[in-house]
This record gives C-alpha cells, sequence and structure tokens, in this order.
C-alpha cells in the first residue's frame, strides 16, 4: 500500500514538473512563426524571387523560425526572434524546398494551438480545453463542434484597410471591410489566410465567422504601429463598408489636406523606431499607368544602409498605398530639397515585392 | 588783318579736344580689364570630381539593375520559347504556349523599350544635379572673378586658352571642397 502510495505520489511530482517545465517554455516562446529544423541546404534569398540575391544557405541541424507565408515563399527568422515583423526577417525561402529539406518541430509550440493543416498560431490567453484535451505530443486538434462560452484563437488588428471575404481566395466574394487598426478574433489559420471573427465572438465556429483574411495583415496588437486603435466595435456591415470604401477613395490626383499637412507616423524596423513624414503624393495624368509618386522624409539622423532602406520602403509601401495603386516610394533625409533628387526610389510588384529599388549616393554628399 | 575768331581759340580748342578724345580712349580700358571671358567643361566637371564620380557610381548601380531586370525577362522568354518547341505537344496546348511566348515576348520589348528610357531619364537627373552645384559655384566663381560670359558647351567654342580661360579645373576644385 505504501508502495502504491509512493508511486502515484512520484508520478504526481513528475506531472508537476513536467507542467512546469512547459510554462517555462511558454514563457520563453515567442508565440508566432513555426520552427524549422533545417535537414538538407536551403537557399536563402534576399527577395520572395528566383532572380533575388542570395543571402545566405541553411544547413543541416540549423533551426529557423518561419512566418508571413506567401505565395509559396516564406520570411525565415532566427528561431529566437521575439518581434513578429517582416523587416526582421533573415530572407525568404520557398516553401517547397523548406518542405523537402527541413522538418517542423514535431513538439507543438507551448502555449500556441495547432491547426488542422499544422500551422500554429498564438493564443492570447490560455485556453484551458487545450491543456485538458492535451495529446501526448502536445498537439491539440481542433474541435469539431462549436466550443462556446469561452476565448478563442486570438484578438489581432487590421495592419491596413482591408478586404474579408468569403473564402481563402482573393477572388472569393467581397464581405465586408476591415478598417486599419480594426481589432478582430481570428482563428483557423490556413494557406496564408485566417478566419475572422467579431472580437467578442465566444463560440470557435466557422459558420459565425466573418469571412476570410490575409494572415500577414492582421498582426498582433504590440505590433501595429499605425494610427490609434479605435474602439472595437462591430465592422460596417458588406454593403455600407463597400459603399464607405469607394466613397473614402481619394482622388489620386493631388495630395489631401491631411497629407500635404505632414504626418507622422512611427513604423518598426526591428528594435528600432523609424518615423517618416508624408511630403506629398503625384500622379501623372498625362501617363495613366505611369505609378503615383508618394514622397516621404525619414526621420533618420543617418542614412540607413540600403538594406535596411528596402525594408524601410516595403513598410511604407504597406502603410501608404491604396487599393490597387501602383506606388513608387522615394524617400528623402531631412535637410534635402522637398522638390530635389530622392535618396531612396522603390518600386513594387504588385504583392508587395520589391520590383526596383535604387538608391543616390551622390544626395548624401551635398545634404545640408 | 581779319583774324577769325575760331582761329584765334584754335589752341584752346586742340587741347580740349585732345584730352576729351584721350579721356575716351582710356575710360573703357579699366571695364575691359574687369570683364573676362571663361569656359568650363561639363563633361571634365562630371568625370573629375567626387560628386560627378558619385552620380556616376550612382548611375551605374541603376544600370546594373536594369539590366538585371531584362536578363530575368529574357530568360523567362527563353523558357517559354523552349516550353513551346517542345516535341509532341497537343495542338491546344502548343497553341496556348505559343500565345503566352508572344505576350511574353511583347512584354519583354516593352521593359528593353521603358529601360532604356528610364536610364535616360536617370542619367539626366544625376547629370542635372551635378550641374546644377556646379552651376552655383560658377555663378560665385563668375562674380568674384569678374567674368562677363562663361562657355559651358565645348561647342559653342572654336579656341580656349586653357591656361588664362579654362576655369574646369578651378571649379572642380571648389566644387570637390563643398561636397563631403
Amino acid at each position: 500500500m505504501r508502495a502504491l502510495f509512493s508511486c502515484i505520489l512520484a508520478g504526481l511530482l513528475a506531472l508537476a514538473l513536467a507542467a512546469d517545465a512547459l510554462a517555462r517554455e511558454t514563457a520563453k516562446d515567442p508565440g508566432w512563426g513555426r520552427v524549422y529544423t533545417v535537414r538538407g541546404k536551403v537557399t536563402v534569398r534576399e527577395n520572395p524571387s528566383e532572380g533575388a540575391l542570395t543571402v545566405r544557405v541553411l544547413k543541416g541541424g540549423q533551426k529557423v523560425r518561419v512566418d508571413f507565408e506567401d505565395a509559396g515563399w516564406a520570411a525565415v527568422f532566427d528561431p529566437a526572434e521575439s518581434v513578429r515583423a517582416e523587416t526582421r526577417a533573415q530572407g525568404y525561402v520557398r516553401l517547397p524546398e523548406l518542405r523537402s529539406e527541413a522538418r517542423p518541430e514535431a513538439k507543438a509550440e507551448p502555449g500556441l494551438r495547432a491547426e488542422v493543416s499544422g500551422r500554429v498560431v498564438k493564443s492570447t490567453k490560455p485556453d484551458k480545453s487545450d491543456t485538458s484535451t492535451r495529446s501526448d505530443k502536445g498537439v491539440k486538434k481542433p474541435p469539431q463542434k462549436a466550443t462556446q462560452g469561452q476565448d478563442f484563437g486570438e484578438l489581432r488588428v487590421a495592419d491596413r484597410k482591408m478586404a474579408i471575404r468569403a473564402g481563402r481566395d482573393k477572388d472569393t466574394e467581397f464581405m465586408r471591410l476591415l478598417q486599419a487598426g480594426q481589432r478582430v478574433r481570428v482563428d483557423f489559420q490556413e494557406d496564408g489566410w485566417f478566419a475572422v471573427f467579431a472580437p467578442d465572438e465566444k463560440v470557435r465556429d466557422l459558420k459565425r465567422a466573418w469571412g476570410y483574411g490575409r494572415d500577414k495583415f492582421l498582426v498582433p496588437e504590440k505590433d501595429y504601429a499605425g494610427q490609434p486603435l479605435p474602439e472595437p466595435k462591430e465592422a460596417a456591415p458588406k454593403e455600407s463598408a463597400a459603399k464607405e470604401s469607394s466613397s473614402k477613395e481619394p482622388s489620386s490626383k493631388e495630395p489631401s489636406a491631411r497629407e500635404s499637412q505632414a504626418k507622422s507616423l512611427l513604423k518598426q524596423k526591428g528594435d528600432d523606431v523609424v518615423a517618416y513624414s508624408v511630403l506629398g503624393r503625384q500622379a501623372d495624368n498625362l501617363r495613366p499607368l505611369a505609378p503615383v509618386v508618394l514622397r516621404v522624409r525619414l526621420d533618420a539622423a543617418a542614412p540607413p544602409a540600403p538594406e535596411a532602406l528596402r525594408k524601410i520602403v516595403r513598410e511604407i509601401w504597406k502603410a501608404e498605398r491604396r487599393k490597387n495603386e501602383d506606388l513608387q516610394v522615394e524617400v528623402l533625409l531631412p535637410g534635402m530639397d522637398q522638390g530635389g533628387l530622392a535618396f531612396g526610389v522603390a518600386r513594387f510588384h504588385e504583392d508587395g515585392r520589391l520590383k526596383e529599388f535604387w538608391w543616390r549616393e551622390v544626395v548624401l554628399r551635398t545634404r545640408h | 588783318m581779319y583774324q577769325n575768331p575760331m582761329s584765334r581759340s584754335n589752341p584752346l580748342c586742340l587741347s580740349f579736344f585732345l584730352a576729351v578724345m584721350f579721356a575716351f580712349l582710356l575710360a573703357p580700358l579699366p571695364a575691359l580689364a574687369e570683364q573676362r571671358i571663361g569656359f568650363v567643361n561639363p563633361q571634365r566637371v562630371v568625370n573629375e570630381t567626387r560628386l560627378g564620380q558619385t552620380a556616376k557610381a550612382d548611375l551605374a548601380r541603376y544600370v546594373a539593375d536594369k539590366d538585371r531586370l531584362a536578363r530575368e525577362s529574357a530568360a523567362q522568354v527563353a523558357t517559354l520559347r523552349k516550353e513551346a518547341e517542345a516535341h509532341g505537344l497537343p495542338a491546344q496546348d502548343r497553341g496556348r504556349r505559343e500565345d503566352l511566348l508572344r505576350r511574353k515576348a511583347a512584354q519583354h520589348e516593352q521593359l528593353l523599350s521603358e529601360n532604356a528610357r528610364d536610364i535616360k531619364a536617370e542619367e539626366a537627373k544625376l547629370l542635372q544635379y551635378v550641374m546644377r552645384r556646379a552651376e552655383a559655384v560658377l555663378e560665385e566663381l563668375g562674380k568674384k572673378g569678374g567674368y562677363a560670359i562663361i562657355f559651358t558647351d565645348p561647342a559653342a567654342v572654336g579656341y580656349v586658352d586653357k591656361a588664362s580661360v579654362d576655369l574646369t579645373e578651378r571649379v572642380a576644385r571648389e566644387l570637390d571642397g563643398r561636397s563631403k
């Protein structure tokens, strides 16, 4: 009897220790993306493009964190990277190459919810049902039935004005519009799309979702660096949102009063914060296919290195681009003539990848 | 004997006339000495200054990037051509691929002409940027050195005495001194 009691006690102690270890790991893990262990060689490129420069080659045994999957490419990070910002990525890898040459961590990230597809989404609040139904591998299948009366998924913020669609495809029916800074509850991440729910939704049921939104535009609140967050409220329904979108769509001709009055936005670039002000937005009326030129002034004492500047212009493009706009970003530095030659110029593909990027060191030689 | 009153005042008149003429001849000399003519070769300013060299390096980088885009596009055209010319393709499939190739080839041609236009525009922008700075130097030099005209178009000048008229080196030195 005493031996049995000792065994039970030892078992309980072991369980408590395991739970403690799990909790510690939860605290350490940044809670985003997915960690892969590389088996073969994986090429990391500067941009998500076959023609982009190779910035490094991952070798067997190396671990990387992977996120921002898009069109067959994903951004790779240091596994210890705590900030989920694409600007901190080491580069981009082709997903098929990564999947053939690397394996995801077998153990699900503690504090993370594994989805049917195997992707992971951080839970902001501990989910009791998770711990109670966690399997040996720590991976929990999503409940088949709707769960009720508890928070699920994660609260995220739209980092721009974005569409919610009926399916995980940009060609599916438009459901509603999310405003930049609007909070939503997200879950069921798959193929780069989240199912989007009302922030106060308690029932984890796809039928109750508003629709689907691109995961890369739905950022954790701590990573949101745009306009102040509006009070959480129900998004405008489909028809009025669409109307609002079209009525608010500004004319691309001349800078609005809001723009002509220089604004300052803070953008995260790793741990640094880069402020910039929009100097103007100019469309060429004679050449309808010509890009709209957005001139911004960076609030930086020293000119950023080209690599950093690439990341900065991408962030600016994300923040400033209007619907389907072919936007060319021109970056000036303090002391440069507002109408003069820009330091950095960037043109983009439709999906935000850099198409062309160049910088002019000549303007640094005569800066006041 | 009748004496013409004019002939009586002749020595006085003559000396007055000579004095006026002498003064007239001497007066423009200082002005002529101050109003000089100079010449600056813009191409040499670009080639021989740090600012110009930096602008050239910027342009070379830009051209290299444009070349990269053109090469990528050409490689895509080549791949499509190979696919369209593959043996044993069904007629429908071949037609589709040939159509794709035609469109891509047209896009490639457009890209090449756009690249050429963009490079020309960028070159003009960079040259203009350097020359504007050089013009500021030129203006100051012209005022200080008493130059009435400074030519910057080599085609407009038949002969230049480099020692006395060519200001290119002075402008280049001054421009280098002003740039970082």
